[in-house]
């Protein structure tokens, strides 16, 4: 199944793409972000239920305005995190008014980009050079990932997947960075 | 008062993705400094990324590479020879 059949079967509340993909394809996915949310036992097909009613709510609001900048996995996986990381927090104080929405992450807008030197240091942390390569070439420089996967002598299918692993190695590296110097 | 702007799932997805220019990645790498939230959903992110055997390896299997690729496993199997033997 392609995204746009994912998107689209799952607005149609089509049962075979639902099944499919939510329930089946999506549950080990589901399984591990759970189980790294919550440090207590939860009934599992209460809390992926709770998430497809979520996911539908507002005529599948979420699903009609899905852009395709991202995998549907990578989205949904997102989703699922932002929202189970949500419900704990509420399960935890009840007193709260905090609301399944998704005011919590902000960016401030007038707040200055990182300086290129800071993304040096973050680079020059990251242990696996061909990842540095790539991000300098498809993000920085702006190559297209067809000129860069020739360049490369590997096919774009690969590349997409070297790329997605630089930025789960850079994004480590910015973590890190904030645990060791609060930076 | 800053001026705050939501930052959707998506957007989130899509710079794990790497599908974000360079002020788009440099503005979620300030962000996350100062934003528990998004620490804890990067970092969970990222654990469940590793967790997630489909997406452990870099490099594709050989059918699905011939099957892209439009070639026959032979000559596929033999172009990844060469790259491995050649450092790339």
């Amino acid at each position: 199944m392609t995204d746009k059949e994912i998107i689209q079967g799952l607005i149609a509340r089509d049962k075979r793409v639902t099944e499919e993909f939510f329930f089946v394809k999506c549950r080990p996915l589901f399984r591990s972000i759970i189980k790294l949310v919550f440090s207590y036992e939860v009934d599992y097909d209460e809390m992926v239920n709770e998430l497809y009613v979520y996911l539908m709510e507002d005529h599948s609001s979420k699903l009609r305005n899905f852009q395709y900048r991202s995998s549907v996995y990578q989205w949904l996986k997102v989703l699922a995190i932002r929202f189970f990381v949500k419900r704990r927090n509420r399960m935890i104080d009840n007193s709260s008014q905090e609301t399944l929405s998704n005011e919590c992450l902000h960016v401030v807008s007038d707040e200055r980009p990182m300086a290129k030197v800071d993304l040096e240091r973050l680079f020059s942390n990251m242990q696996n050079k061909r990842y540095v390569y790539v991000i300098r070439r498809l993000i920085l420089e702006g190559w297209e990932p067809e000129e860069l996967a020739k360049e490369m002598n590997i096919i774009t299918a690969n590349l997409y997947n070297i790329k997605r692993r630089a930025m789960v190695q850079l994004t480590q590296a910015a973590l890190n960075d904030i645990h060791e110097y609060g930076k | 008062m800053a001026n705050k702007q939501h930052i959707s799932d998506e957007q989130l997805a899509a710079y794990l993705d790497g599908n974000v220019n360079e002020k788009e990645m440099l503005q979620f790498l300030q962000t996350v400094k100062s934003d528990k939230e998004l620490q804890e959903v990067f970092d969970i992110a990222l654990r469940v990324e590793g967790e997630q055997p489909q997406f452990g390896s870099e490099e594709l299997p050989m059918l699905q590479k011939a099957a892209l690729s439009g070639e026959n496993i032979c000559a596929v199997h033999k172009i990844n020879l060469v790259n491995r033997s050649s450092g790339t």
